[in-house]
């Protein structure tokens, strides 16, 4: 119970805000409570996972981290070569999506790995190792196919990179296996529906029923909601079905529709509270690992607001993965609140 | 090395997500506020969709009241989105659509078409077949169904409708503003796949006004089966007949051959002359049924008498380089039996002491070579020269009706002369008043009709006569010269009954094989038509007791 006098208030509060958001988002997108009884029960399952990390000794996690790491790959490995979309796993009565597990083992992994190896910047032999340990169940997951959540795992390496460093050497070796990577991805590995996301990205008017319509609907849908929005009764862009995975991925362009600039405004300004106190946790931590740890975790959850929010406006190409604490569904969500409340753990441990 | 915990890279960080964070709000504020305006638009462009209501037809009446023609509730059945092939199977099944049909369909998919009419205008018999195949595909539109219960019958009168259920032909082109009302407007909100969400009124319909004709359906389909015997029996390509009262009503207007009005888009590819209304297009020349105007002019302007004789030639006149016969020699004829017997020398000596312009005149009061103005489209003028491009002969042979043309319903209104004491009436369908003008007099009128009793009673025209009542006609037969030969306009003008005339008769047929004088070919077909008028005004023999 000590321990959880010393969680962060306000980040808890930002990110519970931020779920009522969502659930209103949810409730605009189809036209009533039907989804939101679930994902109300979701929420609470949720923060009881995240009152549990945070009382939790994260040290321990991290010394049991290969562990999980292994159990991560070891779940990962058949469903990329299971064949067809499949991202999902039953536990018990839940479905859960593995790859979302990998958003907080991988970094206790790395964590782990850094552990006695702190150097600045960042040696080739461990440059090339904490490569590998992101990259495995990257390609793993890559292989589902679920480029989406391999997209976020990219989050990971970008903390590594801002918190080590990287010499000038490397930084070109990187970037240079980048776009061969980048190429030969193109060329062997992507799907022709994955591809025409990126191309009508370029040239919206070249594909304007396929992946170009979402972006384009989502669009008419944050524009047409206008300053104050149309509220929860009006027939919504999503309620009329023109809106793909309006209560998902896309549930910021329901937002924007219904509660307008003012309502979109609001979730901006949660967010930024959100990760104001995420990233100003670093300033209690001591240990360097802790300090790591929440780099790697809030960098994710960043990563995934920012990049989610710039698709739905329609300023990077459509690549599928929720908006932390507003989407509708369960895995993502309690992978964000497993991570915060690692984050939290963090605090709540830094004198022992 | 740097310090670790590195207060600089949280900072870095913040920095970074503001940044990101501004350049989002600046982003919304373009989509919401700037471009507000112009997204609207864009949603409600692709939810709402403005479609026109059809207004219901107003429904054509006989005189009587029968029915014509009628729109009765139906549907349209279209698709959302496009077919696959199993469905368009099991939908051809029901609705026995063509090959080509459900290809056209496709192009229109291809073309990136949503919204495609399947089938038009189904009652809701169809529908409900449509409906229990289970595609959700297909959506129905209330519509109105044009239906002509009597097929045929007056078909040419009535007319039909278009798949837009605008009038194509008949009455139903002429009075189509009528009849068709005002189409409405509704809005209908749909969502992404194309259902229908809620659909509002904008604009009323306003519904057609109904319609009453001057026709008799009973009267059409005794005019109807007399003339497509009669014209049948002699293997005529054409013909046409018409009834008319007095007043120039028009009881009846047959025209051979006739199509299917609920068919009319198939007749009108296939046998686009069954489409003609034979009775106000057909251009022929009129032949010696002329001769009751040469008559009428000439007892009118006085330069004949009544009881004069006639000098027939033997049946011979040298008119320019040609000799004009009779079809028998005729010498001496009275004044009448030159009509009765319809000899053209007779005919030409009586027309001879008119002026070409006071003849030509004549023609033209009673209205020859004019439009009648009946309110049916595609009647034609015909062709009744002017005096100063006459040859020295063309009188001669206008007043044996050759050289000039006329159309059927123009010899109907010039008998109406005669049959109504001297006035020329306007043919119409659609009852009013219409002034009438006066051609020759009553006197005149009278003595005329006498003669052309004479016609039926003991002349060219005996087999028109119903022996227990009388009535009066003219016969006539026309050459025509084609390339294929000698051809024949065979025809015959009547009133009915004699002497106090309540209908007036023409019969027109075209081109027949075999027996070709008016008098054996169109005379019957008169005959038939007054048997029926007979019976259906009971007009029976006065017994003397």
């Amino acid at each position: 119970m000590r321990r959880l006098r010393e969680i962060d208030r306000w980040m808890l509060a930002s990110a519970l805000a931020l779920n009522a958001m969502g659930l209103l988002g949810i409730w605009a997108s189809k036209a009533g409570p039907f989804l939101v009884r679930g994902q109300i029960l979701r929420i609470f399952l949720s923060l009881a996972a995240f009152f549990l990390f945070s009382m939790f000794n994260y040290r321990k996690l991290i010394k049991l981290s290969p562990w999980f790491y292994a159990g991560l790959l070891a779940v990962l490995f058949p469903l990329a070569f299971r064949g067809g979309v499949s991202s999902w796993l039953k536990l018990g009565v839940f479905w859960f999506q593995p790859s979302e597990a990998g958003k907080f083992i991988i970094p206790l992994f790395l964590v782990w790995f850094f552990r006695r190896r702190y150097e600045f910047p960042v040696s080739f032999k461990n440059l090339m190792i904490s490569g590998l340990i992101v990259l495995l169940p990257m390609g793993l997951v890559a292989l589902q196919p679920d480029l989406g959540t391999a997209f976020v795992y990219l989050s990971f390496p970008l903390a590594l990179y801002m918190v080590f460093g990287l010499k000038k050497w490397m930084r070109r070796l990187i970037a240079i296996s980048a776009i061969l990577a980048a190429v030969v991805g193109w060329f062997y590995f992507l799907e022709d529906y994955q591809k025409r996301r990126i191309t009508s990205f370029i040239h919206p008017s070249s594909d304007p029923t396929g992946s170009a319509y979402q972006v384009y609907q989502a669009k008419i849908s944050i524009g047409s909601g206008g300053l104050k929005g149309k509220g929860l009764k009006e027939m919504t862009q999503a309620k009329l079905r023109f809106l793909p995975a309006a209560h998902t991925d896309f549930i910021f362009a329901v937002v924007g529709e219904s509660f307008g600039f003012l309502g979109v405004l609001v979730v901006l300004l949660l967010y930024s509270m959100l990760f104001f106190r995420i990233f100003s946790a670093v300033e209690y931590l001591v240990e360097e690992e802790a300090v790591l740890l929440v780099y790697l975790l809030g960098g994710w959850l960043a990563f995934q607001t920012v990049f989610n929010l710039l698709i739905a406006v329609g300023l990077f190409p459509v690549t599928g993965f929720p908006l932390p604490f507003l989407s509708y569904g369960g895995s993502n969500l309690l992978a964000s609140y497993i991570s915060l409340g690692i984050i939290n753990s963090t605090l709540a441990w830094r004198w022992e | 090395m740097r310090p670790f915990p590195d207060r600089k890279v949280a900072t870095g960080l913040k920095w970074f997500l503001s940044f990101w964070a501004a350049l989002l709000i600046l982003r919304l504020g373009e989509l919401q506020i700037l471009k507000h305006d112009v997204f609207s638009k864009m949603k409600l462009r692709q939810v709402r969709v403005l479609k026109t209501i059809e207004p219901r037809r107003g429904t054509i009446y006989d005189r009587e009241g029968r029915i014509l023609a009628i729109s009765v509730p139906a549907w349209s059945a279209y698709a959302r989105r496009a077919l696959s092939d199993q469905e368009f199977e099991k939908l051809r099944k029901v609705l026995g659509l063509s090959r080509s049909q459900i290809k056209v369909m496709k192009k229109r998919w291809e073309k990136g078409n949503r919204f495609t009419w399947i089938k038009r205008k189904i009652l809701e018999e169809e529908k409900r077949k449509i409906q229990a195949l289970g595609i959700d595909k297909i959506g129905f539109l209330p519509d109105f169904r044009r239906v002509y219960p009597h097929k045929h019958v007056a078909s040419h009168i009535v007319g039909a409708v278009g798949v837009d259920g605008k009038g194509l032909w008949g009455i139903e082109l002429s009075r189509e503003g009528f009849l068709g009302g005002r189409p409405g407007k509704m809005e209908i909100l749909r969502d992404a796949k194309g259902y229908p969400l809620d659909i509002t009124v904008k604009k009323a319909p306003v519904p057609g006004r109904d319609l009453h004709l001057t026709l008799d359906l009973s009267i059409q389909r005794a005019a109807e089966r007399a003339l497509f015997q009669g014209a049948k029996a002699v293997k005529a390509p054409r013909a046409a007949a018409i009834v008319m009262n007095l007043q120039g009503e028009v009881l009846a207007m047959a025209s051979y051959p006739s199509f299917d009005p609920n068919q009319f888009s198939r007749e009108f590819a296939h046998h686009p002359e069954r489409i003609r209304n034979n009775a106000i297009s057909m251009v022929y020349e009129p032949g010696s049924t002329v001769k009751f105007v040469d008559m009428a002019a000439a007892l009118q302007e006085g330069k004949v008498k009544l009881g004069e004789r006639i000098d027939c030639g033997g049946g011979k006149i040298r008119i320019g380089k040609t000799i004009i016969r009779d079809h028998r020699p005729y010498y001496i004829l009275s004044l009448s039996d030159v009509l009765v017997h319809s000899s053209n020398v007779g005919a030409i000596r009586i027309t001879q002491r008119l002026s070409n312009e006071k003849f030509y005149n004549y023609l033209k009061a009673f209205h020859l070579g004019e439009k009648t103005g009946i309110e049916l489209p595609g009647e034609e003028k015909g062709w009744v020269p002017q005096p100063r491009l006459w040859h020295p002969t063309t009188k001669a042979y206008f007043s044996i009706g050759q050289g000039f043309a006329v159309t059927p319903i123009q010899m109907a209104a010039a008998v109406g002369v005669i049959a109504d004491g001297g006035v020329w009436r306007k043919p119409h369908l659609i009852p009013g008043d219409f002034p009438g003008h006066r051609v020759i007099s009553k006197e005149v009128s009278s003595t005329v009709l006498r003669m052309m009793r004479g016609v039926v009673e003991r002349g060219t025209g005996r087999l028109a006569s119903l022996s227990w009542i009388g009535a009066a006609g003219k016969t006539g037969t026309a050459e025509k010269i084609t390339p294929k030969g000698r051809k024949y306009t065979s025809s015959f003008v009547g009133a009915f009954p004699y002497p106090a005339p309540e209908y007036v008769i023409a019969v027109v047929v075209d081109e027949p094989k075999g027996k070709h004088y008016g008098g054996e070919v169109a005379a019957p077909i008169f005959r038939e038509i007054t048997l029926f008028l007979a019976e259906k005004n009971k007009l029976y023999p006065v017994v003397m007791k």
